[in-house]
């Protein structure tokens, strides 16, 4: 309980750290991320420029807060498509059963097995690379994880006595399906979308970092760290700072989820 | 000599206190039932005595183990590994305290198998789900008896099964008790069980003990004996005279599953205000038999007539005007009402079957008046299920089965999952609605609770329906 807590404020704190500069950044940030001033390039923190400055000139913390808004954009994007997609098939393959239930499952499983990197050169070499090929191919990865968790936790409703009054009410199995099976499926949901959130996210920053993903001169994360590869030596601070970024965002939502997760099952606990 | 002793044993998990003041003591070769309802405190003190407390409790006083004290469980299929085969599970309870070989300790096992009543050379290889509820439940006697304990505690251990069986599970967890001369302690929210096995009885409410004695003297103390009051009481029922046609009318069901027949022909009558009760034990489709009679199922051939309708060969609106006439309560009120929905919208679900259609006033009226019915404030409609307690869901439940104003309520184990006290309120209701001229089913295990409420019972064996238990008050047909 008590560790539920404490990962819980962890979790937010971690979450707002990240959030709440990249909402900033949309509408305003230090310094503007596409100016290049070769002048002023790899300079140290300073006044100016608290987290220094890239091989362009760029101001680092500037570039970190709107990344954070692209990789964001992109990983929200992804889980809502992929809750769009992902939850109506578990749905259905719950209400369902049978072969209905066994072909969409079976496909789920074909799409798990999919590597989600080769997915994503798939996808880029069909749209070209990009914000949006990035999020599709993050999206379709997931799509098979909701369905699942979703089939998963709607099986023991469909069989609650309270699905059994309600058919006796003479409610469709669509209407069931929305009105009981959905509400009470949504807690495991909100849980495993937080976590697979913070894989969404990390899943962006590697491909932006491959090169599949956010295209400069878009401000990225994992593009940030790919600038900053062939300076690791001279310019650590430009690997580093963005690196710290993916790990408070990517912990900041597992913590979240764990601990929606623990909450969850303590109230199911007392009911 | 003392092998148990509870001395001020309290339990309190944050604000909440389960238990205070707790002190009992057990002597070797005793048996102490420790009863009360939900809340009560008896698991707290059964929990403490193994110091299996879950995590955040906070316990004070002392409690004091001479011997070695095992458990058998509520749930048996919760206390076995799934995955292993039984007689290798009481083996490595039997190797836990003792310095056997392997082989010993299976040879140990099957004899302790032999113990408790079960074929040791049928079951010893089989796993937990291959089982009955009855095996599983000995094969937990015998995994608890493996390791020599001084004191058996048995929290609840038969509310898994059927009455045949529990008879039989409780009758062989006493007599290995006194045999072995070891203390049992006998957690149960059963006055019965403890009246027949027990030499002492501790009752507790709230966390304390209310009353304690020896048996059967105690029985005369004045808390106990109004549970024992609750326990045999029968509701009131006005005769009224048998008028109206058929109800419920099944003719020639027969259904079964993948090449089993589990109905062979089932022919069942009930007219307005009857309470019809259908007894026997698991297995024997006394599920299958509702589902046909609610339409959750097609039955292979018969019919089922629900106010000169079939319900199997009608469809739209016809088949909702039909299902308006036939409501159901389930066994689990902690399930049988969705925990995301507010009891008003609960109740209201089944207007969706009413001809014309209501505007939410009307709905709010309706749905004020069926809970009003059933003893609630009408206020109720706002909070959540989780807000109530079992007996107070299951009125819920009721509610909703009214609020249609059907002609049929069909009980499915409606009072099984409750209290004595609970459960004498319920009835009462029950017998009160049918007095108003609602006909009721009611599928049971509880032969003597359905012998003083019942207008008929019908057992259901082999497939087909035979005359059950015969009622305390017997109606005079037509």
């Amino acid at each position: 309980m008590m560790r539920g807590r404490a990962s819980l404020i962890a979790g937010l704190a971690l979450t707002a750290l990240f959030v709440v500069p990249a909402l900033v950044a949309l509408a305003w940030t230090p310094w503007d991320v596409t100016a290049i001033d070769v002048a002023a390039r790899l300079q140290g923190p300073s006044a100016r420029h608290w987290l220094g400055t890239d091989p362009f000139g760029r101001d680092v913390l500037s570039l970190v807060m709107a990344g954070g808004g692209v990789s964001l954009g992109v990983a929200v994007a992804a889980i809502a498509t992929a809750l769009a997609l992902g939850v109506p098939i578990g749905l259905i393959a719950s209400a369902r059963r049978g072969w209905i239930d066994e072909g969409l499952m079976r496909g789920a499983d074909v799409l798990f097995a999919f590597p989600g990197l080769l997915l994503a050169i798939l996808l880029s070499a069909v749209f070209g690379p990009g914000a949006f090929d990035a999020t599709l191919a993050i999206a379709l990865f997931n799509v098979p994880v909701f369905a699942r968790v979703t089939r998963g936790a709607a099986l023991p409703v469909w069989s609650a006595p309270f699905v059994a009054a309600a058919r006796l009410a003479g409610r469709s199995r669509l209407t069931i399906a929305m009105t009981h099976v959905l509400p009470n499926v949504i807690g495991p949901l909100i849980v495993q979308a937080s976590i697979q959130g913070g894989m969404a996210l990390l899943g962006e920053a590697g491909l932006s970092f491959a090169g599949l993903g956010v295209q400069p001169p878009a401000p990225s994360w994992g593009r940030m760290l790919a600038d900053a590869q062939t300076l690791i030596g001279s310019a650590p601070r430009l690997a580093i700072v963005p690196g710290i970024a993916i790990v408070t965002a990517v912990a900041g939502l597992t913590l979240l989820g764990d601990a929606l997760a623990a909450h969850l099952r303590i109230r199911r606990g007392r009911a | 000599m003392s092998v148990l002793r509870f001395d001020r044993v309290g339990v309190r998990y944050g604000d909440r206190v389960a238990l205070r003041e707790f002190s009992l003591d057990l002597a070797a070769g005793e048996v102490v039932a420790l009863i009360g309802g939900t809340g009560s405190g008896k698991s707290s003190a059964s929990l403490a005595a193994l110091g299996l407390l879950p995590e955040g409790a906070a316990i004070e006083g002392e409690v004091v183990r001479t011997g070695r004290v095992a458990m058998v469980f509520q749930e048996p299929l919760l206390a076995l590994d799934p995955l292993m085969r039984v007689g290798a599970q009481v083996a490595e309870a039997v190797r836990a305290r003792s310095r056997a070989s392997r082989a010993e300790a299976l040879d140990e096992s099957a004899r302790l198998f032999g113990d408790v009543g079960l074929d040791a050379q049928a079951v010893l290889t089989r796993y937990p789900h291959e089982l009955s509820g009855g095996q599983r439940q000995r094969v937990g006697i015998a995994m608890a008896l493996a390791s020599k304990p001084a004191v058996l505690i048995a929290d609840e251990p038969t509310t898994a099964l059927d009455p045949e069986t529990t008879a039989q599970v409780i009758a062989l967890i006493v007599s290995a008790a006194r045999k072995r001369g070891m203390a049992l302690l006998l957690v149960t929210h059963d006055l019965a069980l403890a009246r027949a096995h027990a030499d002492r009885v501790v009752l507790l409410s709230g966390g304390r003990i209310v009353e304690t004695g020896a048996l059967p003297g105690a029985l005369a103390l004045p808390h106990i004996a109004a549970l024992l009051e609750r326990l045999d009481h029968v509701p009131v029922r006005h005769p009224r005279p048998q008028t109206g046609a058929s109800v419920l009318s099944v003719r020639g069901l027969i259904h079964g599953y993948g090449g089993k027949t589990v109905l062979s022909g089932i022919d069942l009558d009930l007219r307005p205000g009857e309470i019809a009760g259908l007894v026997g034990p698991s297995g024997e489709g006394k599920s299958t038999l509702l589902r046909l009679v609610l339409g959750l199922e097609t039955p292979q051939a018969g019919t089922v007539q629900i106010a000169g309708t079939d319900i199997h060969r009608v469809r739209g609106a016809a088949l909702r005007d039909v299902r308006r006439r036939m409501q159901a309560v389930f066994q689990d009120p902690g399930a049988s009402l969705d925990p995301t929905w507010r009891v008003g919208r609960i109740v209201a679900e089944p207007l969706a079957l009413w001809p014309e259609s209501l505007s939410r006033e009307a709905i709010a009226a309706r749905v004020a008046t069926a809970l009003v019915r059933v003893g609630l404030e009408a206020s109720a409609a706002e909070a959540f299920p989780g807000a109530f307690s079992g007996g107070q869901r299951q009125r819920i439940a009721l509610a909703r089965a009214l609020v249609v104003e059907p002609a049929l309520i069909v009980l499915d184990e409606a009072t099984s999952a409750l209290d004595a006290a609970v459960r004498a309120e319920i009835l009462d209701l029950i017998a009160g609605l049918a007095d108003t001229g609602i006909a009721f089913l009611f599928v049971t295990h509880d032969h003597a609770m359905i012998a003083g409420l019942a207008d008929r019972v019908w057992r259901l064996s082999e497939g087909r329906l035979i005359p059950g238990v015969p009622t305390r008050r017997a109606r005079p047909v037509q």
